[in-house]
């Protein structure tokens, strides 16, 4: 072993790194050279000084300063943080918390009728309060036309609080209409507005505390103060007013009467809207082709005794009717 | 040596949940650590204790990323390494700087710190030969002679080959032997 090989050792020999063979070697060569034995003393000193070095202490407040400055970090790094880090870890945790939540909301959404309605229906209202708004505009200056232009012209907030009071008379229109429905309905995608005529010289006026029953009631109150055909026609024609003709047809077996009524309107190109059940017997609301008017009155007449209550107005092509059946 | 990894894991674990008082546990446990090799490196008590924060905050935000194959000791070793260094390479760094002649002649920081080494000379030699050293030797004698590191500890602190740590180890020991010649009996 050289001077040079022996002394490139010596760090080891310091650190007690060396394999055996290299420790016999060294020791066999600093046995025989006093220069090297030397040098080793002097690096084994300087190493021992170093090891002897005080520890350095971080100065005081270091741990005080330190939190202090970690909460400084600004606040979207903090967000960040907070939210996502670790990332590997909370990202898909956060993921799969959002689709659960959506997948719940979805799940109820679906199972929820009534959530489906009232969503539905929030689309279809604002055109139902329009109505009323122009039906105020032209009605008489009653005490319930006052009230109902109030909800109608009542400060809103914008968005869907704007709407939230519509939907909440409707529904329970819907409710009602529903419990008063025994057979099963074809879905219907019309206005409500359009549906309610028929059914504002029922007996029956429960909802007059919402707004489409103060609607009723107003409607009502035209109707004792005799409107004219005019009034109804150009009421028709801006839309406040449904086109419908109310007739009634008195029968011995009102359930066989509508079957075949509906079947005659069917072969008439019409159409059954819905059927109702009243304490006054059924009402069928029915739609058939303008053309076709003329010929269903005259086979209705056929089947019993027919009164016509309303005459159509406004048509488009179609007429619609709402048909009383009872004895 | 079994236990205090076992309290670096519980530790980890409870700065990744976001225990309140986890921070502050690991910055009371590891402050004088980091401290010390910032300050033996860049000679500047005030340079060293912005370092040693910037070292702990660094942990506080990156936690999640630290997965826990090298211990915590280690990987802020590691960072603190890494930011001294780095700092020692800008250009600003590189100039004289005003005080460090004074600071070098200073104590470790306690006021009873020599126990083997009394204040004087001696003291004042030994810090300006490791500060005279190159920083990349530097970091290695700081880390295994100041700070106890192994070899293994120091590549991965590093990110050196074994090889080189021993080499450049052993060459910084030899230099500061040159410079401490006069003091040695």
């Amino acid at each position: 072993m050289t001077h040079d090989e022996a002394r490139d050792l010596f760090s080891a020999r310091a650190d007690d790194a060396l394999t055996a063979a290299e420790r016999r070697g060294l020791e066999a060569h600093l046995a025989a050279c006093a220069e090297c034995r030397r040098e080793w003393e002097g690096f084994a000193r300087t190493v021992g000084l170093l090891r002897a070095v005080e520890p350095a202490r971080a100065p005081t407040g270091f741990v005080d300063r330190t939190l202090a400055a970690a909460g400084r970090e600004p606040w979207p790094a903090r967000l960040w943080r907070r939210l996502f880090v670790p990332w590997t870890v909370k990202l898909p945790l956060e993921v799969a918390a959002a689709l659960l939540v959506a997948g719940f909301a979805v799940l109820i959404y679906e199972r929820s009728p009534e959530l489906q309605q009232a969503a539905g229906r929030r689309v279809a209202a604002p055109p139902a309060a329009d109505a009323l708004r122009e039906g105020q505009a032209t009605g008489p200056a009653s005490e319930s036309g006052t009230r109902a232009r109030e909800l109608a012209d009542a400060p809103r907030p914008s968005g869907e609080l704007a709407r939230a009071p519509r939907p909440l008379a409707t529904d329970r229109l819907e409710a009602r209409r529903k419990a008063e429905r025994p057979l099963a309905e074809p879905k219907r995608e019309a206005a409500p507005a359009t549906r309610e005529a028929p059914r504002r010289d029922e007996p029956d006026a429960r909802e007059s505390s919402d707004v489409a029953g103060l609607f009723r009631k107003e409607q009502s109150e035209r109707a004792a103060g005799e409107p004219s055909r005019d009034q109804a026609t150009a009421a028709a024609r801006q839309g406040e007013l449904p086109a419908a003709a109310v007739l009634r047809l008195a029968t011995g077996d009102p359930v066989t009467a509508g079957r075949e009524i509906e079947g005659l309107v069917m072969r008439l190109g019409g159409r059954v809207l819905g059927r109702r059940q009243t304490d006054a017997g059924p009402i069928l609301d029915l739609a058939v082709p303008e053309a076709a008017w003329p010929e269903l009155r005259r086979q209705l007449g056929a089947l019993g005794p027919l009164s016509l209550e309303h005459e159509p107005a406004g048509t488009d092509g179609t007429v619609q009717l709402s048909l009383r059946l009872g004895r | 040596m079994r236990e205090e990894a076992a309290d670096e894991r519980d530790l980890v674990a409870r700065l990744r949940a976001g225990d309140a008082g986890a921070f502050e546990d690991l910055v009371r446990r590891y402050q004088h650590r980091v401290f010390g090799v910032a300050v033996r490196m860049l000679a500047s008590a005030a340079e060293a204790e912005e370092i040693a924060q910037e070292v702990f905050l660094r942990v506080h935000r990156s936690i999640g990323e630290f997965r826990g194959e090298a211990r915590l000791s280690t990987w802020l070793y590691a960072i603190a390494s890494r930011l001294c260094l780095n700092r020692l390479a800008t250009a600003d760094r590189r100039r004289p700087r005003e005080g460090d002649e004074t600071l070098l002649r200073l104590p470790s920081g306690v006021p009873d710190a020599s126990a083997v080494l009394e204040r004087g000379e001696l003291e004042a030699a030994l810090h300006e030969a490791i500060a005279g050293l190159p920083e990349d030797r530097r970091i290695v004698v700081v880390l295994r002679d100041l700070e106890g590191l192994a070899y293994e500890d120091i590549a991965v602190v590093l990110d050196l080959e074994l090889g080189t740590v021993r080499s450049r180890l052993h060459r910084a020991r030899l230099e500061l032997k040159a410079k401490l010649e006069r003091f040695l009996p």
